[in-house]
């Protein structure tokens, strides 16, 4: 327990401790005891469904007891140094360096000084190669864990893909072998022949001596986890309450995993292949299950396109009939331009509209294959503007491959037709509200993307006064990413091992929180990079056809090769339609494990609309 | 009407008020206690608390008027198979008619445990003098205020020091009542925890929890 005089005097204390609503009990002398870190705060991490996943999943089997650990804010850090306490879990209190396996949960790639800061106030080595025998080894997972080379030196073991089933089969080899008095290498060897497991230990990058990475010497293969039964797959419908207010305070549930659309530029959309589905009795059943073991009054429904879950229609009023008998609401985040309509609209009034467009122009929608028209936009604007709504969220990508002026007078174009459209239709005395909010685009791993150049400094801030200048008109507002934070973001999405050293450095410097502006010091990472001889444009530029990645030895299930199909085709402005339109053989079902490969539909949601 | 005694101890502690209220609300809605809900624009609970704790301070004696319909001792149970340990109702009764408990506390009594700190020359000395200003931050900025009159009695036992001070309108924070004497008579305050709330006039202050035991005299 950290004593009063600390908890009196830091900022929301409620983070540090526990005892939350439904907080399992970790009263099994014989479990396994596991700490589950997030390296960003309380809020942020109790907001994770993947967290929430792993965490009951564990904690209801008797050979677990999983406990809690999130970033202390920066002042909760320094009254830990000042009075020599370690970063301990939420349950019992006791110091990471102190559980038998230490797991981080990594979601985004400007959490990586946290993840150090956590080892280090939790009494471990930061080192993987310097823990040894006394100390837990840490492990990890989460979308990160897909190109975690720029940390694999802080880590002993990743798991990719799914960890509903990876994650206590991992832990189950390490009982297994401590019990027959196995060391930590032992565990890590066997460990690595569990689907989805990679160790760094056993992976050395090779290099030519111009520091080209050539390949690999692998000691096992490394594929990404897939749960098949996804219908049936745990899923915890008594979670924990928080106390405090949190990011998304409300119950989830998962329509399904996967997304068939094939935005080229979307990392989750190509990695959380191949599709499955929960049915629509499953997920009322969850929702109601969910209502009354916590008490939330909101159900949020989750997946990477809800407007896109096939069996909404049936789902729908399941729901209406919970909302009678419960008074609670539903969220139906992520729903695309295209798959809004009345019946969603009503069903999920919100305060205010939301559509990504992500590109201006319908070639550069094109181009990364967003499916979306003018008219898609332009019909959900009308139907919303009678229905009475009055506030607009549009969010575009700025510095897309291919993008020129056009594109971003595009942009213009889309807020001056939305203005127009309120004017015309409007149902409400309010003034309008248009919010544009225009992201740096960063390559990532694993999509068709993954060779292309981010903008340098002087072409995103130009496009970004280009912009500014377009913008200026009354109710609209334009936000924009800084470029230091998505350069570092690119930074690390294709990033090698060699940027172990620059994060640490840059850690040492005094970096923390990184993807909070407030603590982010651009002036610290440009030194920590300068002093391990790397520089940030080494990683953002445009990378060679043939070119060996740092995550190419990942088998991510979408192949290689069809993303260099996609890539082609968007050169060539073609798109790719929905593949529950008809498979495309992208690679994620080569074991049938896609749940909608083998049926195809006449026609996907957007015709609904 | 209801009217129940409860804990805001451990981790509930250092929930802000607002944090409370939306706590409330989901326990209600676990346990299927039904609350009236006020009318407007954001329709709330109709509970009604006695001036909030300062977030950190301990309780085992609040209070809270909920309008329901439930009968008392189901109330009871239901809240606490739908609860959390620290956060545990302790007795509750039916009320003719509502309670105003902000407006009508007068004092609160609290329980301080302090180490290494002179407790029984505190209590002595402050109890003796006419005067007492104590000095704290509020808003980010030192602040200072006079309040021997708002001390109602102080007790010291060993390490602890029981205390009877005003709350409600003239309110003292106990917390940094406790401050201070940890400031000036050495230690830390390692424990604060409000036992109980009372009203009526100063000369004859008593305990909310009468409500709580209709055979006593009001
Ligand atoms: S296997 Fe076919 S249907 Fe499944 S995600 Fe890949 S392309 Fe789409």
């Amino acid at each position: 327990m950290i004593p009063k005089r600390i908890l009196d005097h830091v900022s929301k204390p409620a983070r540090y401790l526990g005892g939350e609503y439904h907080t399992p009990s970790m009263d099994k002398p014989d479990a396994l005891k596991v700490c589950l870190c997030f390296p960003d705060l309380y809020e942020v991490g109790m907001s994770n469904l993947g967290l929430r996943i792993l965490y009951h999943l564990l904690n209801e089997r008797p050979e677990f007891a999983a406990e809690r650990c999130f970033a202390p804010w920066t002042d909760m850090q320094a009254a830990l140094r000042e009075n020599g306490l370690p970063l301990c879990s939420l349950e019992t209190g006791r110091a990471l360096k102190d559980f038998e396996v230490v797991g981080f949960s990594v979601q985004y790639e400007l959490c990586y000084t946290n993840i150090l800061m956590m080892l280090e106030l939790g009494g471990i080595p930061l080192l993987a190669a310097e823990r040894g025998e006394a100390f837990p080894p840490v492990i990890a997972g989460g979308p990160c864990a897909l190109n975690c080379e720029p940390v694999a030196d802080f880590f002993d073991l990743f798991m990719i893909g799914d960890g509903e089933e990876a994650l206590p089969a991992v832990l189950s080899c390490y009982r297994e072998t401590k019990a027959a008095g196995g060391s930590k290498a032992d565990f890590l060897e066997r460990a690595a022949g569990i689907s989805g497991v990679y160790v760094p230990a056993f992976v050395r990058p090779k290099y030519d001596e111009g520091g080209a990475l050539t390949g690999f010497d692998c000691k096992f293969p490394v594929e990404k986890a897939v749960v098949r039964d996804f219908d049936k797959a745990y899923f915890p419908t008594d979670p924990i309450v928080p106390s405090m207010e949190i990011v998304h305070n409300r119950g989830v549930v998962e329509l399904f995993r996967g997304c068939s659309r094939g935005c080229r530029f979307c990392q989750a959309g190509f990695t959380y292949r191949p599709i499955r589905e929960r049915s629509p009795q499953t997920l009322a059943d969850q929702c109601e299950k969910l209502i009354r073991s916590t008490g939330f009054d909101e159900i949020s429904l989750n997946s990477l396109s809800t407007g896109d879950y096939p069996g909404l229609k049936e789902l729908l009023p399941k729901l209406r009939a919970l909302q009678e008998k419960y008074q609670v609401s539903f969220a139906l985040p992520s729903l695309r331009a295209d798959s809004f309509e009345g019946e969603f609209a009503d069903f999920a009034r919100k305060s205010s509209l939301t559509f990504a467009p992500e590109a201006g122009t319908q070639r550069l929608r094109d181009v990364i294959n967003k499916d979306i028209t003018e008219e898609d936009v332009e019909r959900c604007l009308t139907q919303a503007f009678s229905l009475g709504y009055s506030t607009v969220k549009l969010y575009f990508m700025l510095g897309l491959p291919t993008e020129t002026e056009e594109d971003l007078r595009g942009i213009a174009a889309i807020v001056a037709r939305a203005r127009e459209l309120f004017f015309k239709h409007r149902a409400t005395k309010k003034e309008l509200k248009i919010s544009v909010s225009v992201s740096t685009f960063v390559p990532k791993p694993f999509t068709p993307f993954q060779w292309e150049a981010q903008n340098t400094r002087e072409e995103v801030s130009r496009k970004q006064d280009l912009l500014c200048d377009l913008l200026r008109q009354r109710g609209v507002s334009l936000s924009w990413s800084d470029f230091e934070t998505s350069q570092l973001e690119a930074v690390f999405a294709r990033g090698d091992r060699k940027l172990s050293g620059v994060i640490a450095a840059a850690y040492r410097k005094g970096c923390v929180f990184d993807g909070w502006s407030e603590c982010f010091r651009p002036g610290l990472w440009a030194e920590a990079f300068a002093e391990c001889g790397l520089r940030p444009e080494d990683y953002t530029g445009a990378r060679a056809h043939d070119e060996v990645f740092p995550w190419d030895f990942f088998d991510s299930r979408v192949k290689k090769s069809y993303l260099a199909g996609e890539r082609d085709k968007a050169f060539e402005e073609k798109v790719t339609r929905d593949c529950r339109l008809g498979c495309h053989g992208c690679g994620a079902s080569a074991r049938g494990e896609c749940e909608i490969a083998g049926h195809p539909r006449k026609s996907v949601e957007k015709s609904l609309c | 009407m209801l009217i129940f005694k409860f804990t805001k101890t451990g981790g509930v502690a250092y929930l802000s008020h607002l944090d409370l209220l939306r706590t409330f609300t989901r326990i209600f809605r676990r346990a299927g206690i039904r609350v009236a809900f006020s009318e407007g624009f954001h329709p709330h609970m109709k509970l009604f608390f006695a001036p909030p704790l300062s977030v950190g301070t301990e309780s085992v004696g609040e209070y809270c008027v909920a309008d329901t319909a439930e009968e008392p001792r189901a109330f009871l149970q239901k809240f606490n198979a739908c609860s959390m340990p620290d956060l545990q109702c302790l007795a509750c009764a039916a009320l003719e008619k509502k309670i105003n408990l902000a407006a009508e506390t007068r004092a609160a009594v609290y329980e301080a445990e302090f180490s290494g700190c002179r407790v029984r020359e505190a209590a002595e000395e402050i109890l003796a003098s006419a005067t007492y200003e104590i000095e704290f931050t509020a808003k980010g900025k030192p602040a200072r205020k006079e309040v021997r009159q708002q001390i109602f009695s102080l007790r010291a036992e060993g390490d602890r020091l029981e205390m009877t001070l005003a709350c409600g309108e003239p309110n003292l924070r106990a917390d940094r009542l406790c401050e201070n004497i940890a400031a000036s008579y050495g230690g830390e305050l390692t424990r604060l925890t409000r036992t109980d709330l009372l009203f009526g006039p100063p000369e004859n202050l008593q305990s909310f929890s009468v409500f709580l035991h209709p055979e006593s005299p009001r």
